[in-house]
């Protein structure tokens, strides 16, 4: 489904501030996976991110995602096959507007937007249906602001919002970091709920090593803008998280800390 | 204030009400301040004037001048996205350039049109006084613009339209090309705009080229007190509230330029118009206040 | 203080007579209305003030004045002369070309004099200067270019390019221009504009002449006017003289002009608002043009500042002026 080919970003080329943020990234991810991705503070789990989203052009590399190539596609072109959650509950939404208006403008977004009606009776019942499924009670409030929505309760919305249609991935950088535990595990809940649901190939940036381990079926670990762990089946449903502070020392050596890593 | 003053009030409000929905759209929903509309209203009204002069009857003329109004738009949003001028620059460096522009095309400063057809002459021979005449058309003309704005907001690209102005990242994210919209919202304000010049121009009897000179202060006066007098979420109450705060604006001026005893004269009307945008700014914050909610 | 005698008056007035205010030939009402308020225009209402005055008018006593400037906003301009026309003044003065025709375009029926205006066929206020019919007439403020130009050869004898600050979106102005533009090869010189958008860009405009031109005039231009002592610097410094075409920007530093006064044009305006007053109606007032009405023209020279400008003035013209500043 995702497929990068030698992928690499350097900001700043030429000048003092020249960062290689990624280099010589390869990888594939099959439909339906669910990889998680996680790595130090600048490793460039971010980056990657970013890229695979249209945010930033590569310096150098391909990204195809269901066989299209899509390295040069600004995002807005992106959206048909992919969608995006933030870190920040309030970037994900328009705050301003109800629920049912967000949940329209994220149902048009794998169709094209017309000059019908923006709320329909299909944007209706779907929104109805969807988030019947979170159990927040959100469907019985339509027409209320988003604002009036905690962290966790955007969160939330924005999942639906981002698995609508015919989304076939799905990308979260962080998405629960900015939330309190509680609703940071029901929004982790709700997301592996969903996408194995819906079949929805899955890319997930964390800070925290648990969440890494215990979602998704396959993990990656970024250090310094490169892929230096891929591990998935057996060898990663065994391991405990000191195992994996271990090997990813025995590959990188020395300098990272453990605290960097094992956080939550 | 008599009967004339209230149907003037009346009458101008209506005609700047369509510039304070053109800044509702731009302001507002898009989150771009649009200051074009200095260049597009006496834009609308030259190009009108022109066509009258050259024969060509007042409808077309208008229809023309309205279009004309949308390339302004055009231009800024050309500005702005391709040479990533700032919004607000772009709007006024367009402005700047209509100025020479209206001069070229009316070839003079000023043309006059009295005792020509316009727009207003079939209302005037409908039995009622002609003094009403412009006030019926005008009051047909901002319905009919209400509520196609209103329609247009509620469509699927009217939606995107107000996420792009929203939130620009989240639009993106959802496949909205901000880019298109902000040239559509600016060549739609424009255009709306150039069509009040237009209107102006033929109730005043002349299209002058320093017609645009404080035309948003009074469009945004519109729109700020209004929304500020009758705050709400639905879009078609916004409206509404755009349109009846450029014509209280006027009522308001008009009552200020009567009272001849309170020793108020028409040089007072700016101090006038910031007295209102000041409190129609302070009513939000004041209401805010007692109700509790963060601002 | 005589704002709130006028206010105690209309009261006892209107509490007396009902809701009439043309209450017979006691107090005539007179609404003026301008499109700025600039000096030059504060002087044809001075001027008008003062003409009536001499016809028997006094301010405060039989006449009722009702004074308003636009600001330059064109939408309030509309709302005054509505309003103006609710209060059914027995007459409406209009200053300047867009304040008279929002008003001619308004009312048939109150009479308006306009004033301060160029060109009021052309800018559609009456179909004909003689005889207009219709209830508008006015006094034309077009300068006799080609008399001017004549001082202007006269002073200069070697002028062979003739540059001329202006603003461009003023109709007087731009008409002046056109005529001067006219003239000037028929007179054996070139001319150069140098337009200025706004009072700010006047010293801009005139430092954009030096070293081009042996002489700067200047049309009626309250653009130009508003911000004339910049110019005035700007021409001293650079030593090329400035001629105008009105006796107050003389005084201000303008070498000299062959022009009419503005408080003049006022009281000429008076004359034709007494008229109506008495009983002819504007239409039946033929259109007036201040350079033709006969005294209105006049020699003034400013000696001092021609001096400054590197000008020696020949005492026979010395003699003839009409004011030496």
């Amino acid at each position: 489904m995702i497929k990068v080919e030698n992928l690499g970003v350097t900001f700043n080329k030429g000048t003092m501030l020249e960062n290689r943020a990624l280099h010589g990234v390869n990888l594939s991810i099959a439909a339906g996976e669910f990889v998680t991705v996680i790595g130090s503070n600048g490793a460039g789990k971010s980056t990657f991110l970013n890229l695979l989203a249209g945010e930033f052009i590569p310096s150098t590399g391909c990204i195809s995602i269901d066989g299209t190539d899509v390295t040069y596609w600004p995002v807005y072109r992106r959206a048909t096959m992919l969608a995006r959650m933030f870190q920040d509950p309030r970037a994900g939404i328009c705050e301003e507007m109800s629920i049912i208006e967000n949940i329209a403008i994220a149902a048009a977004r794998t169709s094209p937007r017309g000059f019908g009606f923006a709320i329909t009776r299909q944007v209706r019942e779907q929104a109805n249906e969807r988030l019947a499924m979170l159990q927040l009670g959100l469907e019985k409030r339509l027409h209320d602001r988003v604002a009036l929505l905690s962290g966790g309760q955007r969160q939330a919305l924005a999942l639906i919002m981002a698995t609508l249609g015919t989304t076939k991935v799905l990308l979260l950088d962080e998405h629960t970091a900015a939330l309190d535990p509680a609703a940071a595990e029901l929004v982790l809940n709700l997301t592996g709920e969903i996408v194995k649901k819906f079949g929805i190939t899955t890319v997930m940036v964390t800070h925290s090593m648990r969440q890494a381990l215990e979602l998704g079926s396959r993990t990656i670990m970024l250090h310094q803008g490169q892929i230096i762990l891929d591990i998935a089946g057996e060898q990663r449903a065994s391991m405990t998280i000191e195992q994996l502070v271990q090997m990813f020392r025995r590959k990188e050596g020395a300098g990272i800390s453990d605290d960097q890593l094992l956080l939550a | 204030m008599s009967l004339y003053a209230f149907i003037g009030a009346l009458e101008t409000g209506l005609v700047f009400a369509l510039v304070a929905l053109g800044a509702y759209l731009t302001f507002r929903v898009l989150d771009f301040p649009d200051l074009t509309v200095e260049g597009s209203f006496p834009l609308g009204a030259a190009v009108c004037a022109k066509l009258m002069i050259s024969g060509v009857d007042p409808w077309t003329a208008t229809l023309v001048a309205s279009l004309v109004g949308s390339v302004a738009g055009l231009a800024t949003a050309f500005l702005n996205l391709k040479l990533r001028i700032l919004h607000i620059l772009a709007g006024i460096l367009t402005a700047i350039a209509l100025y020479s522009i209206n001069l070229r095309i009316m070839d003079r400063p000023n043309i006059g049109l009295i005792n020509m057809p316009t727009v207003y002459t079939p209302f005037e021979h409908l039995g009622i006084p002609s003094l009403y005449a412009p006030v019926v058309l005008l009051a047909i003309i901002v319905v009919i613009a209400k509520i196609l704005i209103d329609l247009f907001l509620a469509t699927g690209f009217g939606l995107a339209m107000r996420a792009a102005g929203a939130n620009a990242r989240m639009a993106r994210a959802n496949g909205i090309r901000d880019g298109r919209m902000i040239v559509v919202g600016l060549a739609i304000a424009n255009g709306i705009t150039a069509l009040s010049g237009a209107l102006f121009a033929q109730m005043l009897g002349a299209a002058d080229v320093s017609m645009g000179i404080g035309v948003i202060v009074v469009a945004l006066a519109g729109v700020i007190g209004g929304t500020a007098l009758m705050p709400s979420r639905l879009i078609p109450m916004l409206t509404l509230a755009c349109v009846l705060g450029s014509i209280l604006y006027r009522l308001a001026l008009a009552l200020a330029l009567s009272s001849n005893a309170i020793g108020l004269t028409a040089s007072d009307v700016n101090v006038v118009t910031a007295v209102l945008v000041a409190i129609a700014l302070w009513l939000p914050v004041r209401n805010a206040a007692f109700s509790g909610r963060p601002k | 203080m005589s704002r709130i005698y006028i206010a105690i008056i209309n009261a006892l007035f209107g509490a007396a007579l009902g809701a009439s205010a043309q209450a017979a030939d006691a107090v005539k009402t007179m609404s003026i209305i301008t499109m700025n308020d600039t000096p030059q225009l504060l002087e044809v209402k001075e001027g008008l003030i003062q003409g009536l005055a001499a016809h028997g008018y006094t301010d405060g006593k039989n006449l009722k004045i009702d004074f308003k400037s636009a600001q330059g906003n064109f939408g309030t301009a509309q709302q005054i002369v509505r309003q103006f026309i609710g209060d059914k003044p027995d007459i409406i003065v209009t200053i300047t070309t867009p304040t008279s025709q929002a008003a001619v375009a308004a009312t048939k029926d109150i009479p308006i004099i306009f004033t301060t205006v160029t060109d009021p066929v052309k800018s559609k206020l009456v179909t004909q200067e003689k005889h207009p019919g219709g209830n508008a007439s006015g006094i034309s403020d077009v300068v006799p270019t080609e008399l001017q130009l004549n001082l202007v050869k006269e002073i200069i004898p070697n002028l062979k390019t003739l540059g001329l600050v202006y603003d461009p979106s003023l109709d007087n102005a731009r008409s002046t221009v056109e005529s001067v533009k006219e003239l000037a090869p028929k007179m054996g010189f070139k001319t150069l504009e140098s337009p200025a958008m706004g009072l700010n860009n006047v010293p801009a405009a005139g430092q954009a002449l030096v070293g081009k031109v042996e002489a700067i005039f200047v049309p009626n231009d309250t653009t130009v006017y508003g911000a004339f002592e910049s110019l005035v610097k700007v021409a001293q410094d650079a030593k090329i003289p400035i001629f105008t075409a009105e006796r107050r920007s003389v005084q201000r530093g303008a070498v000299a002009t062959v022009g009419f006064d503005f408080v003049d044009m006022g009281k000429k305006t008076a004359d034709m608002v007494d008229k109506v007053f008495k009983g002819t109606n504007p239409g039946d007032q033929d259109v007036q043009y201040m350079k033709d009405i006969p005294g209105s023209l006049a020699l003034y020279v400013n000696k001092a500042s021609a001096e400054k400008m590197g000008v020696t003035l020949s005492p026979a013209l010395l003699k003839r002026a009409a004011q030496v500043f």
